[in-house]
């Protein structure tokens, strides 16, 4: 039986939809949890509030992916707007557009869980199985090093003059061209997304999407939810167009991401003992500039490819972070910082000859860091709201420190950070301007496009969102199946995390039916 | 009490009204309003002329650059906002009109007349303010409004010759890779060999 990707926006009738099992969400998470269930003879229905773009849609243009394929078009942020959060939007979610980059959960990061939050069963040797699986079908591999662009060999000479071991990382792609475009839709369906991977699989095998749908709130009783309750919204605009789409089934999964997902359940009246929407994590970026004599070419080839995690670990008391590289094409490279008029374009003119290390602060492992918060606000839109606090501040002071000497190990004839007032170091001894430098909201670019927590899963149910099989504590048939369950940061990139834990979900949810 | 953007914008706008009372004449200082090249969807002729006077001196252009104004940035913006959230145009509204209010300017910047009013030094100086202030919220307010500039004119390919970005390669002629069930399949030649298998070997990737 072959399924269907259907818009919205074509239906001329409130719709109603019976299935067995229906997703909210199109992301890493519901994409693998689909094709396994579709895998089972189930009838899935997946809800997608974006389009559904393809490979002709999809050519390089950063604009247009911003506009079109980003939530809030590219401009969410935290509410105090000093975090840019990038996030998908459109059917496949953020793998469509994230680049590429792919990690096996830490095993301590498994530990922690185990121990501080009483997550059972979900170990790095009961997490292989489902590790091995999405490898191979998404064909993650170690990208070679001989094929790192500029500006990720600037993060691998000068890690390696340092001692940190920089490594090469893995990437879910076949057949790449290094183009460089993983973050505006890859133009040669290399990047094994999941609307070219398990989504194309599932809709094989009978998967029915909708997309552009947004739902807005589950009905439910008891422990029984009953329909989710969407609206068709216009493809180009994003507002309602009035008619409303239900679904029913015997088993629904909100699958939105950590920060709609939330959301949604709040607008649902669903408050997960108040937890639904705590404990959201970022791993906070910040990034550091280096201008060199040669030719960088930030904006070409594979965005990442080189990881550092020298500084996971800073001791009991610290914030790790973990060092990647950013791609630089002119739209986003012009968007951080805050100079501007002649100093800016001087900046852009010397684009080419940059490069910017990015560090990821590991949030949620401190006991005393509870990340942030999702919020609802009056005129229906979704903020999260996370606090810049001390161990934070402190950890961006480190990882700036870091950066600059990574920089200047690479060669950089000058290292700038990001500041309101740039401060700029023309060798290793300026590195003390460092020392006296402001780390608080709005005093340097802040970004993140890893969204986790929110519905943590976890032992009990008066500390978590959802159990160990990602079920939702207070529902016979709800689960949380996306980023929103990681109980803390990962000190990696998360997708792969999230398509293993969707992996196993896979047996737990039709047990469920 | 946390202070919101919406918080600080509303009460902003709130406290220069109030000290409008007995300055009147300072807060009706005129705009120089700029001819809309389309019609607006988002933002008023006034709040349109002040993006446009933020984002020429954002992006004033010069060599092969050209000016945010001979793209119409301010165009493209207003556009854009209506193509999301109501609440997101009506903040920005309200900071352009915090920005371009000659009281506002009066208390925040020391200067007595109208964003737009201003020649290209003056809003230079009140641009730089506001991207250092002590006040958090006013350099959040100044972030996101650069932010969205910044994107706008940068991500016009009219910007990208005099950088030396070479601009957007076409792949359009490359083909998709083989669909998975055939990559595994060329994978394992071996009849007897098992689906889940692990492959030793891949196909050769395309070169760079």
């Amino acid at each position: 039986m072959t399924g269907s990707i259907v818009s919205a926006a074509t239906f001329t009738s409130p719709t109603e939809l019976d299935c067995d099992v229906c997703i909210v969400g199109s992301g890493a998470g519901g994409s693998v949890l689909a094709a396994g269930l579709v895998e089972q003879g189930l009838d899935v229905v997946m809800l997608e509030a974006g389009s559904h773009y393809t490979r002709k849609d999809f050519k390089g243009n950063q604009p247009w992916a911003f506009d079109n394929m980003y939530q809030e078009r590219g401009a969410r942020a935290t509410e105090d707007l000093a975090i840019t959060v990038l996030q998908g939007r459109s059917v496949g979610g953020s793998t469509t557009i994230n680049w590429s980059t792919c990690y096996r959960t830490p095993d301590r990061i498994f530990a922690h869980w185990a121990d501080v939050h009483g997550v059972k069963d979900v170990s790095p040797s009961m997490m292989a199985p489902h590790f091995d699986a999405v490898e191979r079908r998404l064909n993650i591999k170690e990208w070679p090093v001989d094929r790192a662009n500029g500006n990720n060999r600037v993060l691998l000479r000068g890690g390696e003059k340092l001692g940190w071991h920089p490594h090469a990382l893995k990437r879910n792609v076949r057949g790449c061209m290094n183009s460089g475009y993983c973050g505006e839709g890859c133009p040669v369906d290399a990047k094994q997304g999941m609307a070219v991977s398990y989504l194309d699989d599932a809709v094989r095998g009978g998967l029915r999407i909708v997309c552009n749908c947004e739902v807005e709130r589950f009905e439910w009783s008891e422990r029984k939810a009953q329909a989710v309750h969407g609206v068709a919204v216009d493809p180009d605009s994003d507002h309602s167009l009035g008619i409303p789409v239900t679904v029913r089934a015997k088993v629904f999964v909100n699958s939105g991401g950590a920060i709609n997902g939330p959301a949604l359940f709040l607008r649902s009246g669903i408050e997960g003992n108040g937890l639904i929407g705590k404990r959201t994590f970022v791993h906070p970026v910040s990034g550091v500039s280096g201008l060199y004599d040669e030719h960088i070419g930030p904006w070409a080839g594979a965005p990442q490819s080189i990881g550092c995690h020298h500084f996971n670990d800073r001791g009991p008391e610290k914030m790790g972070f973990f060092l990647e590289a950013a791609p630089l094409q002119p739209m986003l490279a012009s968007t951080v910082g805050f100079l501007f008029g002649g100093a800016h374009s001087e900046f852009m003119r010397k684009l080419g000859n940059v490069g910017v290390t990015i560090a990821l602060g590991i949030d949620g492992i401190l006991p005393q860091d509870v990340g942030g918060t999702v919020l609802l606000k009056s005129d229906g839109r979704v903020w999260l709201r996370y606090p810049i606090e001390a161990h934070l501040t402190e950890c961006l002071a480190a990882a700036h420190k870091e950066m600059a000497r990574c920089h200047f190990a690479a060669g950089a004839k000058q290292v700038a950070t990001l500041h309101a007032e740039a401060i700029v170091m023309n060798s290793e001894a300026e590195l003390s301007k460092l020392d006296s430098a402001p780390y608080g909201a709005h005093e340097q670019s802040l970004f993140t496009a890893h969204v986790m927590g929110g519905c943590a899963m976890g032992g009990e149910a008066g500390t978590s969102v959802v159990n160990s099989d990602l079920q939702m504590w207070d529902f016979d048939n709800l689960f949380v199946v996306d980023g929103s369950v990681l109980p803390t940061s990962l000190g990696v990139n998360p997708s792969e995390t999230i398509y293993a834990l969707a992996h196993r979900a896979r047996e737990r949810v039709a047990a469920a039916v | 009490m946390q202070t919101t953007r919406r918080r600080f914008l509303k009460y902003g706008l709130g406290g220069v009204l109030l000290l409008a009372v007995p300055a009147v004449g300072l807060s009706l200082r005129r705009s120089v309003l700029v001819e809309p090249k389309s019609a607006l969807l988002t933002f008023s002729p006034r709040q349109y002329s002040t993006l446009t006077a933020m984002a020429d001196t954002l992006c004033p252009g010069g060599g092969k650059l050209p000016s945010a104004s001979d793209l119409d940035i301010a165009g493209t913006l207003d556009m854009l906002f209506s193509r999301m959230h109501p609440g997101v145009g009506a903040d920005l509204a309200a900071a352009l009109d915090l920005l371009e209010n000659a009281l506002a300017g009066a208390v925040l910047d020391q200067r007595f007349q109208t964003f737009t009013a201003c020649d290209a030094d003056v809003r230079d100086e009140v641009l730089r303010d506001w991207s250092t202030s002590a006040i958090t919220l006013r350099r959040a307010v100044y972030k996101a409004l650069r932010g969205f500039i910044m994107a706008a004119y940068w991500g016009n390919a009219a910007t990208w010759g005099a950088i030396g970005y070479p601009g957007i390669a076409d792949y359009s002629a490359v083909p998709s890779p083989p669909p998975f069930d055939e990559y595994i399949a060329a994978l394992t030649p071996e009849p007897e060999r098992g689906a889940d298998d692990e492959p030793d070997s891949e196909p050769q990737e395309a070169s760079p």
